[in-house]
């Protein structure tokens, strides 16, 4: 997936809880075709779809049929139904050879900042690319609905927020701004 | 809290308290007649508030009107978590930072992390509020000085109390950062600043620490020295040896109290500070840092100190702690998906130091409470 793809259309952290909870909901399916047709968008020249509204006809009638093998692992584990049980947000403190090591603060309840190494297998494939030092990501650990019954299982998602060139352009003139306010005289 | 640690200070006594979880630690001064200096900050785990805070509204100290000072020696996480709330609550204190956070690259900083999704780190976070309250206080009252410098001879503190009729002289200077670490801040900080297609990341901050705000105060004959996360940077203009050679407060004075630099590590460890401007088996205080892999003090380093002196008191233990899960399913669901986690606070201590202003020859009262201990041999 190139890397201006992952930007445009990463959810906001809570966008990607909520879609752990919220699996059964119908929006889930629209979230995840959105994606679909965005890594596809080169390829098929669909319009895009604006999030905020309901997919167009024509992008109904284009989107490809073999989307499951488009999802990513995490979003496919969400899809078959995940109950969380508990949630972390952690930042990467040390990238190891194998390992990782993270600081977590608790999001669901009250509970202690900790600190844990993790092995890069924990990790889905389309996130590994992401361990780096003060990679920002999601820990979710809980049972995973099956049709042949309920399984432990723990999700790791990296966020993927870049700064975009238009921030980065208001975030210059902001810093000039400030830069002549305190600087004069 | 027991009783006997609820007692405030009386009038004519000096406290110095050092609190510390084991990532983290705040400073507490009274330097007599209900005059407070707080430096840096942490939380206190059991109530997730600034543990300084927690303990002056303990005491029944007015903090809106007995706290002067509040001194944030630098940014890190681990020094300044809940200092925002402090300077929130402290309306009458003036505020001390190192000049490098109010300029250049960490001004951009602190704007960076107000964009969406942008918290690039806690330390950052308090320092935006900070801010904001200046702003305010600046507006309400332009007379008061809200915000002093901190830099190498500043003095940033100073009363005559009077005890009695005597009259006590009490002061504060900081000895850093020099203007050369400031400089250097300045670039190191520069690499974190915002660029297209970059990813939004936290800040993890590496490297010698050149910028922290040590402090030298003085009330009467009583001689302290705070050492916050000083290191030495092997460079004579920065670190301490820009403090030890350079320094025009300290040249021949030796402090009785040293709050140990940079949890105790060799590298904020300086042997001719010990010789020249500590008074021989001096009171030695520090607090642990662990974070994962990162540990101090090292065993070595523990030995080194309690060598230094046979009085060493450290805020909490260096090992670390699994956490309790309250219930079986998850932490076994934990340990099947991690390796090694950890609590990153292990455990929750004060060491209360207590002497009386006007005996110069009074020795000072030590009290250890929570996981506080003793290091000495």
């Amino acid at each position: 997936m190139p890397a201006s793809s992952s930007v445009a259309y990463e959810p906001s952290s809570s966008m990607t809880l909520d879609l752990e909870e919220t699996y059964k909901d119908s929006n889930l399916e629209y979230f995840l075709n959105f994606q679909i047709n965005h890594d596809k968008e080169d390829e098929t020249n669909v319009p895009v779809p604006n999030p905020s509204s309901e997919p167009s006809s024509e992008y109904l009638q284009s989107r490809p049929q073999d989307e499951k093998k488009l999802l990513p692992h995490t979003l496919v584990q969400a899809q078959e139904g995940f109950i969380a049980v508990q949630k972390w947000e952690g930042y990467v403190s040390h990238v190891g050879k194998d390992t990782f090591e993270a600081t977590l603060v608790c999001l669901k309840g009250e509970g202690p900042d900790q600190y844990a190494e993790f092995s890069f297998d924990v990790v889905s494939e389309d996130d590994q690319a992401l361990i780096s030092l003060g990679a920002v990501f999601y820990w979710t650990i809980g049972y995973r609905e099956k049709v042949s019954g309920r399984v432990r299982d723990s999700l790791i998602r990296f966020r993927r927020l870049m700064w975009t060139r238009q921030e980065v352009k208001t975030f210059e003139a902001r810093a000039k701004e400030l830069e002549n306010l305190f600087d004069v005289g | 809290m027991s009783d006997e640690q609820l007692n405030p200070p009386a009038l004519d006594e000096m406290e110095l308290s050092l609190f510390g979880p084991g990532y983290g630690e705040s400073v507490v001064i009274h330097v007599g007649n209900n005059s407070w200096i707080l430096i840096d900050s942490c939380l206190n785990p059991k109530s997730n508030h600034p543990a300084s805070l927690d303990y002056l509204q303990q005491l029944g100290v007015d903090v809106k009107n007995s706290v002067k000072l509040i001194v944030a020696s630098h940014w890190h996480d681990d020094h300044v978590r809940g200092i925002s709330s402090i300077y929130r609550e402290c309306v009458s204190a003036s505020l001390v930072l190192s000049e490098a956070l109010d300029k250049g690259s960490f001004r951009k900083l602190r704007l960076s992390s107000e964009f969406p999704d942008t918290s690039t780190s806690r330390g950052i976070d308090e320092f935006i509020e900070i801010f904001r309250i200046l702003n305010e206080r600046e507006t309400q009252n332009p007379k008061f000085e809200h915000l002093q410098s901190a830099g190498p001879n500043k003095l940033v503190y100073r009363s005559d109390i009077l005890l009695g009729n005597r009259k006590v002289d009490v002061s504060a200077h900081t000895l850093s950062p020099s203007h050369n670490a400031m400089r250097y801040a300045n670039e190191t900080l520069s690499q974190f600043l915002p660029k297209e297609c970059q990813p939004k990341k936290r800040i993890q901050s590496e490297g010698p620490n050149y910028f922290a705000v040590v402090l030298w105060i003085e009330v009467n004959d009583h001689k302290i020295l705070l050492g916050s996360d000083l290191e030495n940077t092997g460079e004579s203009n920065t670190g301490w040896s820009a403090i030890i050679d350079r320094s025009l407060i300290i040249p021949d004075k030796r402090a009785r109290v040293f709050k140990v630099p940079h949890h105790g590590s060799s590298s904020g460890h300086d042997a001719r500070l010990w010789d020249r401007h500590l008074q021989k088996n001096s009171l030695a205080l520090l607090s642990p840092f662990i974070l994962g892999r990162n540990r101090l003090p090292s065993e070595k380093d523990l030995q080194r100190i309690a060598s230094l002196t046979s009085n060493a008191y450290i805020t909490a233990p260096v090992n670390s702690r699994h956490h309790r899960y309250p219930d079986g399913v998850t932490r076994d669901m934990v340990a099947q998906f991690s390796k090694n986690i950890r609590n990153v606070n292990q455990g929750w201590g004060q060491i209360r130091l207590r002497c009386k202003i006007l005996d110069s020859d009074s020795g000072w009262d030590v009290r250890l409470y929570g996981s506080a201990q003793s290091i000495s041999k």
